[in-house]
């Protein structure tokens, strides 16, 4: 839906979803970045990434780009070596 | 390359690290010429700021020469070969923030945004050699450093100024000029300029005074 204001689109995603294990498998979930919801945030924040500058926008420390999963801890924020350039390549995170 | 590293509170080392690559297409590689430590460069030291991780290139003001830019750069904003001083902040240029030229709140080059808002009730922009709360990106106290959107911030300087007459445009000037704004300072006030940080020393705050009022 617009925005107030002329601030451009807002999108909103409603997830129903049953938790195997309810709480305990939440927070299983939580603790390795699997959680629905923040699954959810990546995906939100990669779609406007992409919708607006046209690719995953990626750091040293994240590569991946963002995803919660790898956001505790992240590598150091220095270039990547040759090998982890050809693992991220591997994995099929496509470089430009 | 050799860099500078955070390795833990209270210490720094200079290692040898891979040279930067372009990892998105709009970066560019910059071969650094002269670069500064900020009075914030203070709280990363001293640990005070969390999320550092122990390797982290330091440095957010700097400047040099282009020496590799990916495929979408826009050519008519930067080539291989310009001299740019380069803002800490690291701005997409396409988002709300950004077309309001607000690019310290650019809302997509952070890919730790999410933490930033839990830290601190909001988002902040992508910075060089800031921790991961910025997004974890290497800082420019190094030989080389990957400037991404690099076509959206950098500054070409076309004239023969010196390193050391352009090279505060990367944080020190501007910071000085949006203190001296915010103060609403006009013709014929007289302030008093004081704080911790080497900005507040005056050299480069008087000048950011003195063109406010013009």
């Amino acid at each position: 839906m617009p925005a107030p204001g002329g601030r451009g689109t807002e999108v909103r995603v409603t997830l129903r979803y049953d938790m195997p294990a309810g709480a305990l498998g939440r927070a299983v979930a939580k603790y390795f970045g699997d959680e629905p919801s923040q699954a959810l945030d990546d995906d939100l924040r990669r779609f406007k990434q992409v919708m607006e500058t046209g690719e995953v926008v990626r750091s040293e420390g994240a590569p991946w780009g963002k995803r919660a999963r790898k956001e505790f801890p992240q590598r150091p924020a220095r270039p990547l070596s040759d090998e982890e350039l050809q693992e991220l390549q591997a994995g099929q995170e496509v470089l430009a | 390359m050799k860099a500078t590293c955070w390795t833990g509170p209270n210490k720094v080392e200079v290692q040898d690290v891979p040279d930067p690559t372009v990892l998105n297409s709009r970066d560019a590689v910059v071969k650094i010429t002269s670069t500064a430590i900020c009075g914030s460069d203070l709280h990363l030291l001293d640990g005070y700021v969390p999320t550092m991780e122990k390797g982290d290139v330091m440095g957010h003001e700097f400047m040099g020469e282009v020496v590799e830019v990916g495929r979408g750069v826009d050519g008519s904003r930067l080539r291989v070969g310009d001299r740019v001083v380069v803002p800490f902040p690291i701005a997409c240029g396409a988002c709300l923030a950004c077309r309001a030229e607000l690019y310290s709140c650019c809302e997509n080059t952070n890919p730790n945004a999410g933490v930033a808002e839990k830290m601190f009730g909001h988002p902040v922009a992508g910075i060089f050699g800031y921790s991961h709360l910025t997004g974890g990106f290497a800082g420019g106290q190094a030989e080389y450093a990957r400037v991404p959107f690099a076509d959206v911030g950098p500054i070409r300087i076309e004239s023969d100024l010196d390193d050391e007459q352009v090279l505060f445009l990367s944080d020190i000037l501007p910071t000085g000029y949006m203190g001296a704004e915010m103060c609403d300072i006009r013709d014929g006030d007289i302030v008093a300029v004081w704080g911790p940080a080497p900005w507040a020393s005056s050299r480069w705050t008087a000048p950011a005074c003195w063109a406010r009022t013009r």
